[in-house]
């Protein structure tokens, strides 16, 4: 397992792929510090590092949805599998070496982004203005979710021979799940009640209010919330937007997730024919 | 050519990623009137005035769903191309680059409208009966579905150039499935920005139950001048053009969208040719 471990770490280390998406990391929180610094001054808002320093999280599925099946979907297409199993490695330590490395990237690609936030946030924008507590948890959370998604990514990677299908499953499947967090972050945001105004012959303006026909409740809304806060995507719009009512809930949903994708990952992982 | 071309079709029929993508159009497709249906219910259960769902609202999503999956299906499709050797051995055979580049292109446009039409047969066998005919006349419906299909085989020459230039299939993957990702959300933006209102209208509203006036006044986030005419043209281009197309389905889609259609994939075409000419194949 060390070994094992040791090796993927070296050929993380020596591949473009990781320094660039490390370096697109970085580049990306200066492009969201400098956004806001334009938006200040040209449109005068008031900004706030808060609204910055968790952003990654919304983009985190994507750029492991990218790397994942890129860096580990080689190993398929050079053999190196094979390889590993000849020299007497078992599959679940073959397995469990590509999760910890993928969660490693995962972590120093967030690290990259907070460290951008950190040099060009804090001088322009300032400091945080969340309380330590929030701000623990909503890095604690988002370092679960980033974990959930490793592990559903690298079991859909292990378990298909063919780089390229991983590629685009992990892709089109990522971009599937942001859009449905979307659809019902908008459905449980709508509005219980209705401000409606009548207009009388006198001229005299009466407001009332009506029940909203497309506001969500009782078991429904439930459910909703269940799958908003289960969905790695649900959690990274609540990430980033540091909006979360539950953080124990979202964190034990996001530890249910990674541990289940990783245990059927290694399962099925065990009975593919490796060819 | 014909040879390539009756080679490809038969690639075309036997391949998983089209049939996978078919069915994918043609699923979601189906289960749009579905959820249309279900929306439709519930509001007149809520006892909602206006519970109606109308089948024009399902049938403007394909050319978003199809730019996507065509970004996928040319990826794979011409990737393999590569993989397996296959292009090598038609060179090998004597045809030339610009006739393997461009039977490529005629399968990859065909696989990308008959994604659309798929949708398109799904939809209606299941919308029609469920929430009824649409109610956009017939012609403007049928001009929309053929500027759709011809900006979807735009956007497909695209992606089929990126991936008969790209050697590695999984780097072809992610560039197309990006662009397509992105050329959307662009649309989306500029449509947003192309919407402003140059002048806020006078407007009334309610404070403390009184009824107070609010004069008309400039916008100062309206885009205009060189700003506003490269916005417009992005705007125009495929890709972003699904959204300029669902925008404008019901009162006519303009005539330039379809033409910059048509130019764009004349202009991919000829730089694929010009670039795959000079390609090393390894």
């Amino acid at each position: 397992m060390v070994n094992l471990l040791s090796a993927n770490l070296l050929r993380l280390r020596k591949s473009p792929l990781f320094w660039e998406m490390s370096a697109l990391s970085f580049a990306f929180g200066a492009f969201m510090c400098i956004t806001r610094v334009y938006e200040r001054s040209t449109y005068g808002f008031s900004v706030s590092l808060d609204s910055v320093f968790f952003g990654y999280a919304m983009v985190m599925g994507i750029v492991m949805a990218t790397f994942i099946p890129m860096f580990f979907g080689t190993e398929h297409s050079d053999g190196t599998i094979r390889n590993k199993l000849a020299i007497g490695h078992s599959r679940v330590a073959i397995y469990l070496s590509g999760l910890i490395v993928s969660f490693g990237a995962a972590v120093t690609f967030y690290a990259a982004y907070l460290l951008a936030c950190i040099v060009v946030g804090i001088p322009f924008i300032g400091n945080l203005d969340l309380p330590a507590s929030l701000t623990a948890a909503a890095l604690c959370g988002s370092l679960l979710m980033a974990a959930a998604f490793c592990a559903i990514f690298l079991s859909v990677t292990m378990n298909q021979s063919r780089k390229a299908t991983s590629v685009v499953v992990c892709l089109l499947g990522t971009f599937l799940l942001l859009i449905l967090a979307v659809v019902i972050n908008a459905k449980l945001n709508a509005p219980e009640f209705i401000d409606l105004y009548s207009l009388d012959v006198d001229g005299v303006c009466t407001p009332r209010i009506e029940p909203n026909p497309a506001y969500l409740s009782g078991m429904e809304r439930e459910v909703y919330r269940f799958l908003y806060d289960l969905l790695p995507t649900g959690q990274a719009i609540q990430y980033s937007n540091v909006a979360f009512t539950s953080p124990i809930r979202l964190m034990g949903l996001g530890a249910a997730v990674s541990m289940i994708s990783a245990a059927a990952g290694a399962a099925l992982f065990q009975r593919k024919d490796l060819r | 050519m014909m040879n390539l071309l009756s080679a490809g079709f038969f690639r075309l029929w036997r391949s998983k990623s089209f049939w996978v993508s078919l069915a994918v159009m043609a699923i979601v497709g189906a289960i749009e009137p579905l959820f249309g249906y279900a929306a439709m219910a519930e509001l007149a259960a809520n006892g909602s005035m206006d519970a109606s769902v109308s089948l024009d609202s399902r049938y403007i999503i394909f050319p978003f769903l199809s730019g996507i999956l065509s970004s996928a299906f040319c990826a794979l499709f011409v990737g393999a191309g590569h993989s397996d050797g296959g292009i090598r051995s038609k060179l090998a055979a004597g045809h030339r680059r610009a006739v393997v580049y461009l039977s490529e292109l005629i399968l990859c446009v065909t696989a990308g409208a008959l994604l659309c039409l798929g949708y398109i047969a799904a939809v209606l066998a299941t919308g029609i009966p469920l929430l009824g005919p649409m109610r956009t006349p017939l012609l403007t419906v049928l001009w929309y579905t053929l500027c759709a299909v011809i900006m979807t085989t735009a956007i497909t020459a695209l992606f089929t150039t990126i991936s008969i230039l790209c050697h590695n299939k999984a780097v072809a993957a992610v560039a197309c499935i990006f662009l397509a990702y992105f050329l959307l959300f662009l649309g989306i933006f500029l449509n947003a920005r192309l919407a402003e209102p140059e002048f806020y209208p006078a407007h009334q509203s309610i404070e403390d139950g009184q009824i107070v006036t609010v004069e008309a006044r400039p916008n100062p986030g309206y885009i205009r001048g060189m700003k506003r005419a490269v916005y417009q043209f992005l705007f125009d281009l495929p890709g972003c053009q699904a959204v300029q197309l669902s925008v404008t389905m019901t009162t006519g889609v303009p005539p330039r969208l379809p033409l910059w259609s048509l130019a764009s994939m004349t202009m991919f075409a000829g730089l694929g040719v010009a670039l795959f000419r000079k390609k090393d194949l390894k």
